[in-house]
């Protein structure tokens, strides 16, 4: 078991600053085909990530978050391609780069974390080398000062006796300290931007808190932006300043986390929170969202959530429904929008959300 | 009472005579129509706790009883007719290994009545029809598919369908879902709430996610390292647990951890482990905050009040102790309700006797 990092309330870090700082990450009109661009699967995808903001990106399996994290980190995989869009890392374009200049971005400028962080280290070398050799490659530390860097790295990191853990292979340590591993590779350069996807998906909850923690003080310290994914409101809603909803390829909801949670302006949102346990586990009804997400690339004349929704109207076929922004800052891709009240609809008594 | 699957006492270990066994001291019982919920980490004994109720593993010692007949001890022909009656079925973890995927859907369901060789043709494919139909899948359109070509949350289904197919009086199922996401998860417990409600069948629902066991249990079991650490009603369990090992996993668990609990960094240690905790003591004494002496005598499981059982020493006063570090309101209460619950001091302190 890993020790636990540190006993202070690093989770409590700021959520709710308000989004007018430079932005670190913007993604502009992206689209992304798959089935070698037979089929389009993200469509018209902007956003844009502040410096040292905390970003979550939440949605069903086949709504193309992962798509998307994986075209910001230029690792989209054989078959699929950016087909449109701009995606830029503060000042530096990043669509269109080479395979080369990709190698500088990632891990200097943008680090990740995925699910399993066992199939991203090499089995047959200690994780002290690996982390090492990113900082002699990247950062061109001599091997001593790699191999000093390394442990205070892991240290860092929350892991307990950070010298003997450098000395060990990935399949002799647990889960989290795998993920606390690839957490000090990702950070280990400093970058601006930290993509974590599906990172403690497959950790225990007693774990998955842990890492949680961790990558909420390491935005603390080094004001990294950070860019979560995952198919788990609660975990979103834990760590996060402001959400993305992703739904069939598109985005169909951006705010302020706590305003989403409890005032979500789409169906969809209000569709999640309503059969996802958000601090609600006491209710013992257990509702479905009705149907299922339209087929990949699947093209429908208007709202691609339309036939699940409970407030379809005749316009909501009309056309391709446009993202756009509210009164107050938001934005929602919904013909309706603002004529619900889907605080209420949702809220069967009181939901209130801690964020 | 004696319910439909009673574990006392249950031991299994694997490999070497003297290896630290995978299950130890284990109580549970399930009655007739009762849905428990056994909860615990990666490594925790769930599964083998499944597989031994079934007969898949032997028992080093100690009994498993179901309806009236002691399974543990029996073996070969006796054994394998046993578990070809289906009276008492598994569904497996993964789904998608657990099918064989060269037989469609239908072949899938129809292979355990096949085996227990009751049936005739026709009356097997009517059964099959009639439990793809409870399990909510068109047997018309999905029946002839091969489970590669149908979603995550379909397969998961088949497997259910494979598992209620003979008609049990008890449903072990192992993770049922931990692959899906949130709307299809609460269709599955939907339907194992229906088939208690409607059948009468018993289910053990094995996971490591609370807040879907919160959601139909009525009764959970908290493994830790091969013991049930705490058992009891599920809301009184998750609203006041009574183990601090049971407390840490609420309080990381973002969807049921309740508001104004305490964080999950207030019930991890500060200090190190004493150095016995690595070969003896109690099974949570390494990761305990409350760690005292006397827990170096492991704890055996008591009853606590009504209808809930706990293996601590330090039940009655560690609630306190986070109390005054952090002031929740929850467990100052929580603290105070246990003791009048309970109502009966020799009740209490029969696990500080032990120790």
């Amino acid at each position: 078991m890993p020790h636990s990092p540190s006993s202070d309330p690093a989770t409590s870090a700021t959520p709710g600053v308000p989004a007018d700082r430079p932005a670190a990450l913007s993604v502009e009109g992206l689209g992304v085909t798959v089935s070698s661009g037979r089929l389009t699967a993200v469509r018209d995808v902007s956003f844009t990530v502040g410096r040292g903001e905390a970003v979550g990106l939440v949605g069903e399996s086949g709504s193309g978050k992962t798509l998307i994290c994986r075209s910001v980190l230029g690792l989209l995989p054989p078959g699929c391609a950016v087909s449109e869009g701009e995606i830029s890392l503060a000042d530096e374009a990043l669509t269109g780069l080479s395979r080369r200049e990709w190698d500088r971005v990632r891990g200097t400028r943008v680090g990740a974390v995925f699910q399993d962080p066992a199939s991203y280290l090499n089995p047959s070398l200690t994780v002290g080398r690996q982390l090492s050799e990113v900082l002699r490659v990247k950062l061109g530390l001599d091997r001593a000062r790699a191999a000093e860097r390394t442990v205070e790295l892991f240290a860092a990191v929350g892991l307990h006796d950070p010298a003997e853990v450098a000395r060990r292979h990935p399949h002799e340590l647990s889960g989290g300290m795998l993920q606390r591993v690839l957490i000090a590779v990702a950070v280990a350069c400093a970058p601006d931007l930290l993509v974590a996807d599906e990172a403690t998906t497959a950790l225990d909850v007693v774990v998955q808190a842990e890492v949680l923690e961790l990558l909420a003080r390491m935005r603390a310290e080094h004001d990294l932006a950070l860019l979560l994914v995952s198919h788990d409101l609660a975990v979103i809603a834990e760590v996060c300043d402001r959400i993305l909803v992703a739904y069939a390829g598109e985005l169909v909801e951006d705010g302020p986390a706590e305003r989403v949670l409890n005032d979500p302006l789409h169906p969809y949102t209000e569709a999640l929170l309503r059969v996802a346990t958000v601090d609600d586990w006491e209710r013992r009804e257990l509702e479905v969202i009705p149907g299922a997400p339209p087929e990949v690339g699947a093209r429908l004349p208007g709202c691609r959530f339309a036939d699940r929704c409970a407030f379809t109207a005749p316009e909501c076929l009309d056309g391709p429904v446009p993202l756009r922004e509210t009164a107050d800052g938001r934005r929602v891709r919904c013909v309706r929008g603002e004529e619900l009240d889907l605080s209420r609809a949702g809220a069967h008594g009181a939901r209130e959300v801690a964020v | 009472m004696s319910g439909l699957l009673e574990i006392s006492g249950l031991a299994v270990a694997f490999g070497r005579r003297g290896a630290r066994p995978v299950l130890d001291g284990v109580e549970l019982s399930v009655g007739e129509g009762e849905i428990v919920g056994v909860i615990g980490e990666t490594g925790s004994g769930k599964t083998t706790l499944a597989r031994t109720a079934v007969g898949l593993v032997p028992a080093r010692s100690g009994r498993v009883v179901f309806d009236g007949r002691e399974i543990s001890g029996l073996r070969g022909r006796a054994l394998r007719a046993f578990r070809r009656s289906g009276r008492l079925s598994y569904a497996f973890q993964d789904p998608l290994r657990a099918l064989d995927p060269e037989l469609t859907v239908r072949r899938a369901v129809a292979e355990p009545l096949a085996v227990a060789g009751d049936l005739d043709g026709a009356e097997i494919a009517a059964r099959v029809d009639e439990a793809l139909e409870t399990v909510g899948l068109d047997a018309a359109r999905l029946g002839d598919r091969l489970p590669g070509a149908i979603s995550g949350g379909q397969r998961q289904r088949v497997l259910l369908a494979r598992a209620i197919v003979t008609r049990p009086r008890l449903l072990i199922a192992d993770e049922p879902v931990s692959a899906l996401d949130a709307s299809n998860r609460n269709r599955v417990l939907r339907l194992l709430d229906r088939l208690r409600t409607e059948r009468g069948m018993a289910v053990v629902v094995i996971s490591h996610d609370l807040s879907s066991l919160a959601g139909i249990a009525d009764r959970v079991a908290v493994l830790y390292r091969g013991r049930v650490v705490e058992q009891g009603p599920v809301r009184e369990v998750f609203g006041r647990p009574l183990h601090p090992y049971t407390a840490l996993l609420i309080a990381s668990a973002p969807s049921v951890r309740a508001e104004g609990g305490p964080g999950a960094a207030a019930l991890r240690p500060s200090a190190e482990p004493p150095a016995w905790t690595a070969r003896e003591g109690c099974v949570f004494a390494h990761r305990c905050p409350f760690v005292i002496g006397s827990c170096r005598t492991a704890p055996a499981s008591g009853p606590v009040g009504e209808g809930r059982t706990a293996a601590c020493h330090r039940v009655p006063e560690w609630h306190g102790l986070v109390a005054t570090a952090q002031g929740p309101p929850e467990l100052v209460a929580a603290a105070g309700e246990t003791h009048k619950e309970a109502g009966r001091p020799p009740a209490l302190s029969r696990t500080s006797e032990k120790g």
